[in-house]
């Protein structure tokens, strides 16, 4: 079985646990700062959703590359009803 | 690759910082675009000073480099904008030279950034992987129809690397000026993005202007997508890039892998019966005859879950009440760590 360079690699420094630490630590805040800014939009967001709904009943959703289907008024999905229903950051 | 879900992140507002681990300092700064929390695994946007110099050495990690800004000369490669680079795990690169500073996308695929001296190939080093080639020059533009389900006309493709075993791609792509594709989007492998110029629009995020970033990880929804003006990005996928396309805003991650796994069990019934109904779902998977070795792939590993430091499982997907009949044919003995209701016994031999 051929072994592979990555099963040598040496125990991880300090240095190198350390800048983890400190750049995991700034990711964090990075990632709930873009969870904050995207439920900031959610307003604007609705309306994007309603725009696109329109779109894809009278011009219809591109289903594979340019051909179009329309979408039926009864087909439309509706907002559930449950916590996540407008989480776009996972 | 357990990297949170980053999008958009806009880097430009932020300033680099130096970079100190051993074998990168003096002259080198950083950004961190995204990080994986349990491995170490990053895409860096890096500024190298005019007058960086670093000697010979090599990585313990496979390596992606993208040249954004400036040139750099690595070995007697002379990289400029557009230069593309995968440097397998421990191959030596030749000493950097960069005259007149430069930036770069530069990405640690297995562990955080190591560096040690060295002007020879680690014994293992795999150096039939390495890829050289600038993007923009030696690379066509392919139309985005070599994925089907197709994203609309429009957005083109340039392939960079492929991996045979996971299909996982990096490239770069574009879309053209008043681009428009009106569905949503959601793929079974994690999607990173950088781009390079241009702005675009996705219906969750909103724009993503030069400089923006994304990563996503798998089964979340994307799109519908707008593009105005034209926009080049680099891209990645850590596996096969499916496009599954719907109109449903309000699907989440867990909703969109059960429909994949639907659409499965409806185009690929034999196949789903075999893995699903008869526990042939072993977490190293099964025995292939043509990639005898697959499970050895450190990307292959990756996707399933296991840390090259503590060479152990860490994933989940072991479901309860099954019969291992696949054997695993890494060479080394151990336990799983994963739990069964049923209570056989699931130490394996493996074979060398």
């Amino acid at each position: 079985m051929k072994k592979r360079v990555q099963d040598e690699k040496p125990k991880r420094s300090k240095e190198a646990s350390e800048w983890l630490d400190q750049e995991i630590a700034e990711q964090e805040v990075r990632y709930g700062e873009i969870v904050a800014e995207m439920e900031g939009i959610q307003e604007e967001r609705n309306g994007w959703y309603a725009r696109f709904l329109d779109i894809i009943q009278n011009k219809g959703f591109n289903m594979n590359g340019d051909t179009r289907v329309q979408i039926k008024k009864e087909d439309i999905p509706k907002r559930p009803d449950r916590p996540d229903a407008d989480k776009v950051i996972w | 690759m357990a990297r949170p879900h980053i999008e958009p992140y806009v880097e430009l507002n932020n300033s680099y910082k130096n970079f100190n681990l051993p074998g990168f300092a003096g002259g080198s700064h950083f950004k961190v675009l995204s990080l994986d929390r349990d491995i170490g695994a990053c895409t860096l946007k890096m500024q190298y000073d005019g007058g960086y110099i670093r000697r010979p050495g090599m990585s313990y990690s496979d390596m992606e480099l993208f040249v954004l800004k400036g040139e750099m000369k690595i070995g007697d490669i002379n990289c400029v904008e557009g230069h593309y680079m995968f440097v397998p795990a421990g191959m030596a690169l030749g000493a950097i030279d960069v005259p007149n500073g430069c930036e770069a996308l530069i990405m640690y695929n297995d562990a955080e950034p190591t560096y040690i001296e060295s002007d020879e190939n680690h014994p293992y080093c795999m150096t039939e992987a390495f890829v050289s080639l600038n993007g923009y020059e030696d690379a066509p533009w392919a139309p985005g129809n070599v994925v089907t389900p197709s994203v609309a006309a429009g957005c083109l493709l340039k392939l960079l690397r492929y991996d045979p075993y996971t299909e996982a791609m990096s490239f770069l792509y574009c879309m053209t000026p008043q681009f428009m594709q009106d569905n949503i989007s959601y793929h079974d492998c994690a999607e990173e993005s950088y781009h390079i110029w241009g702005e675009s629009w996705m219906m969750q995020f909103g724009n993503l202007p030069t400089g923006g970033y994304f990563w996503r990880p798998p089964y979340i929804n994307h799109g519908s997508f707008r593009c105005k003006l034209g926009t080049i990005a680099f891209g990645r996928t850590d596996s096969k890039l499916h496009n599954y396309f719907h109109y449903n805003p309000w699907s989440n991650p867990d909703e969109n892998k059960l429909r994949a796994a639907a659409m499965m069990y409806r185009q690929r019934p034999e196949l789903y019966k075999w893995t699903a109904a008869h526990g042939h779902n072993h977490p190293h998977g099964p025995q292939d005859f043509e990639y005898k070795n697959y499970h050895m792939d450190t990307q292959v590993r990756h996707l399933h879950g296991y840390r090259d430091d503590q060479h152990e499982y860490k994933g989940d997907l072991h479901p309860n009440n099954t019969e291992i009949i696949t054997p695993a044919v890494h060479g080394h003995d151990h336990k799983h760590d994963h739990e069964h209701d049923n209570e056989h016994s699931h130490d394996h031999h493996h074979h060398d």
